[in-house]
Formats: structure tokens, sequence, C-alpha cells
């Protein structure tokens, strides 16, 4: 072996080594593009359309991703919480800058605002822990062409046992005669029947539902008014059951910061000398 | 022979060779492995480049059709030990390729487990790297690239056609 030594270090031979790599490259491009051309099922070379890289997956359809808080750094940039709870849950506590997102029996929440995300975001739904709704927004999430998708594993709950920070905005709740202090916009949290039967002068109806989102429409009329918004019902039901605390924590959770729920309802603002007016106008 | 630096002296020893087969036979068997199922089928392989969202689609195809055979080829030269640095050459630059794309979808964050680009065990891979460091798809090739760097700079294909053919001449 020692006789076919070079005596010299191999610059020359590793030089010459990007030729032979060059003519590699080129014999396999000659093969692959033949091959390409003769089998039956070949590529075309240049595609015309984009990849629909946005549809689900066959191989992971019905399985949902799950995330744990461990790979979710605090203060990661491009992570995107997303409360699948109803309203007062959310209003009450939830982790700080998640989006509103209700999963509702019936109709799906607005995805519209995913539009603005920029690319590459982790969307991390979270809620209840193991609560089908939370399952249900990833598939239809998924469903709505949106990747990057998880359900936080453990919800709330284990954000809260981790430590981390959480924000609680419940609605205040106010007396009818403090109220009227407030040159207030009135909105009816009764269904359409009783509003039409009696309501204060100028409230929009805004009834409570759990299945169905609130009307863009009277959405958009509140945000018009640039009032603060006193939310009353019949009075006969408190806390979590209340109609007027349902519908103030939805307006709070849609953006809306001055929303107070009138304590005693209708009854109460009756007894403050606020008119009552029947009306047939349906929101 | 004692005129002979220790760097030459270094650069031509005979262990060099014998390493450098069983890293060409590792790095070629992974190539020539990866290679078949995307030239049995590109259609999916164009997907998975499209997945990392770093060329423009109408590229994609092209890439698709020609890079399995490059690592086929490649990965065949470095078994055989037929051109075995031009082979190092292109392997090494493949390497690159992917270890930039590994990196842009991680730095990115590019999910890619959601979907059907890689198969479910690629994509897994690419899901554990993101939480084990050491195991990963990334640092198998860099430990590739590393393999590849040595045969290129110290393997003369003794162990291989060239060093037949080498003989031959003579």
């Amino acid at each position: 072996m020692e006789s076919d030594r070079p005596r010299k270090l191999p610059f020359r031979e590793l030089a010459l080594s990007w030729v032979w790599a060059l003519v590699i490259v080129a014999c396999s491009t000659g093969v692959a593009l033949a091959f390409n051309a003769l089998r039956d099922n070949g590529l075309p070379l240049v595609r015309r359309a984009p990849f629909d890289l946005y549809t689900d997956c066959p191989e992971l359809s019905g399985e949902i991703p799950m995330i744990t808080l461990r790979r979710l750094p605090v203060g990661a940039k491009k992570v995107v919480y997303m409360d699948a709870r109803m309203a007062l849950a959310h209003v009450t506590e939830h982790i700080p800058g998640a989006l509103f997102m209700p999963m509702y029996p019936i109709d799906l929440p607005d995805f519209s605002t995913l539009a603005n995300l920029p690319k590459g975001t982790w969307i991390v739904v979270y809620g209840t822990d193991n609560l089908q709704s939370n399952k249900r927004l990833v598939t239809a999430l998924m469903g709505k062409t949106v990747r990057g998708v998880y359900l936080l594993e453990g919800g709330l709950k284990a954000w809260k046992a981790a430590g981390r920070p959480t924000v609680k905005q419940p609605p205040q709740v106010l007396s009818a005669p403090k109220a009227l202090e407030f040159n207030p916009f009135y909105v009816d949290a009764r269904d359409e029947d009783a509003f039409a039967a009696g309501s204060a002068r100028g409230a929009v109806n805004l009834p409570f539902d759990t299945t169905l989102p609130p009307e863009k429409k009277v959405l958009a009329r509140l945000r018009s008014m640039k009032r603060p918004l006193f939310v009353y019902d019949d009075g006969t039901k408190k806390d979590a059951d209340s109609p007027a605390l349902g519908v103030a924590a939805d307006l709070m959770a849609r953006g809306f910061t001055q929303v107070t729920v009138i304590e005693g309802g209708l009854p109460a603002l009756k007894a403050a000398g606020i008119k009552i007016v029947k009306s047939k106008e349906a929101p | 022979m004692s005129t002979e630096s220790l760097p030459v002296r270094f650069v031509h020893h005979y262990s060099h060779s014998v390493i450098g087969l069983y890293f060409r036979l590792v790095v070629g068997l992974v190539f020539i492995l990866a290679a078949i199922p995307k030239i049995v089928d590109p259609g999916p392989f164009a997907w998975s480049i499209a997945m990392y969202q770093m060329l423009h689609y109408s590229n994609i195809h092209l890439l698709a059709v020609i890079l399995p055979w490059v690592e086929l080829f490649a990965g065949i030269c470095l078994i055989l030990g037929l051109r075995t640095r031009g082979a190092a050459v292109v392997v090494c630059g493949m390497l690159v390729m992917f270890i930039l794309a590994i990196s842009f979808a991680i730095i990115n964050k590019i999910e890619m487990s959601g979907c059907g680009c890689f198969s479910q065990e690629g994509a897994r891979a690419l899901e554990a790297h993101r939480s084990e460091m050491g195991t990963s798809l990334l640092v198998r090739d860099l430990a590739m690239f590393f393999m590849t760097g040595y045969v290129w700079l110290f393997d003369r294909g003794r162990l291989g056609l060239d060093g037949l053919l080498e003989r031959f001449k003579k």
C-alpha cells in the first residue's frame, strides 16, 4: 500500500471532487427527467397551482393534537390561546390575551379573526378540562383549514396550577338608582315576548342564548352607541342563571368595556322611575 | 517515505479508508432507502417540500422529481466507492439543504404533524425534536454531514471501485 501513496496533500483530488459532484448531479438529473417523462404517473415539471396545504390530514382525522404547558413557554410570541368556554366562564377567569371562541352546540364561532394571525402561529385551545366542546373546536378549526391547532392538556386548571397569570373581568353589578346617574343605554336580556310586552324606553333586545351567538346587527348597533351599556332581565334569577349576567358577560367577552348588570332587573328600574314602553319591534 | 511530512502521512493513513468505508456504508444506505419511496411516488414528496413553505410552488415538482434520483445516485456511488469524493460533495450539499430546511421549520414553528406531508414516523420525529433535543432529525443530519465531510477529506476510495480503478490503471 505504501507505494500507492501520493506524496502531497490531496488538494487536487478535493478540487476535482466538485467536478465529479457536478457530473453525478447532471447524470441523476438526466435519468430523473427521463424516468419522469416515461412513467405513466409522472409529475408535470412546472406546477401551475399552489399546494392545498390546509386540507385535513386523512391520517390524523379524528385525532386531537394535545399540547402540554411544558412546551408553551411564558411569553411565547407565536402562540395564540383560544377559550372554548362560554362567555361567563371566560370573563370570570381566562388566560391573558386569549381569544373568545365559545363553542356553541348549534353554531360555530366566527373564525374570521384568525386570518390576521402571522404564519406559523400555534393556536392553543383550552377550556374546562376534558370537555367535549374543546375537542369540537379543535376539530372545527382543522376543518376550517387552520393548521397548528392544539388542545391544552388540563385546560385552565393546569394553567393555574402552574402558577401562570389569569385575567378576571366579571361584569359589574349596580343598583337601578345608581345606574341612572350614567346616562345608560339599556340592553334587555329577556326573550322577545317579554321585551315586546314591556321594556325600558330605548332599550335593545338581546335575548340570552347559549346555543347561538348574538345577532351581528344588534352587536353593531350597540357598538355604535359608545355609551355605557346596562343590562337587565326580569330580576328573578341570580348568578350564573341570570340572563342579564350572561348577556353582560357575552358583551364583555366581545370587547365591550362599559357593561353593567342592573341589580333587581326591570322591576328595580320601574321602581326607580324608568318609563316602561310596549314594543312590537323584534331585534 | 521518511521525507513525508506528518500531515501528509496523516491524510494518507490507511485507517481513514476503513473508517471512511463504514461512514460511506451508513450514509449511502440511508440515502438509498430515503430515495426509493420518493422515486416510486414523488407526489407526496412534492407535498412535503411544499410544507416547508420555502420555495415557490411552481418549482416544487421539478425538485421532487430530481432530488430523489440525486440521492440515489450519490448513495450508490458512496457505497460502491465510485467517485467517492464527488459523491461526498453531493451528499454534503443535500445535507446542508436538509439541515437548513428543518431549522427553518423549527424556527418558524411550522406545524408538520397535522397533515399528510411526511410519513407518520417522520412527522412524529419532527414533533419529538421540538421537545427532545438530541435525538432529532437535525442531529441525525448533522452527524451524517460530518461523516460525509470526513469521507470527502480523508477517504480516497481505496476500499471501493476508485481503488480498483487506480490499481487497474497502474
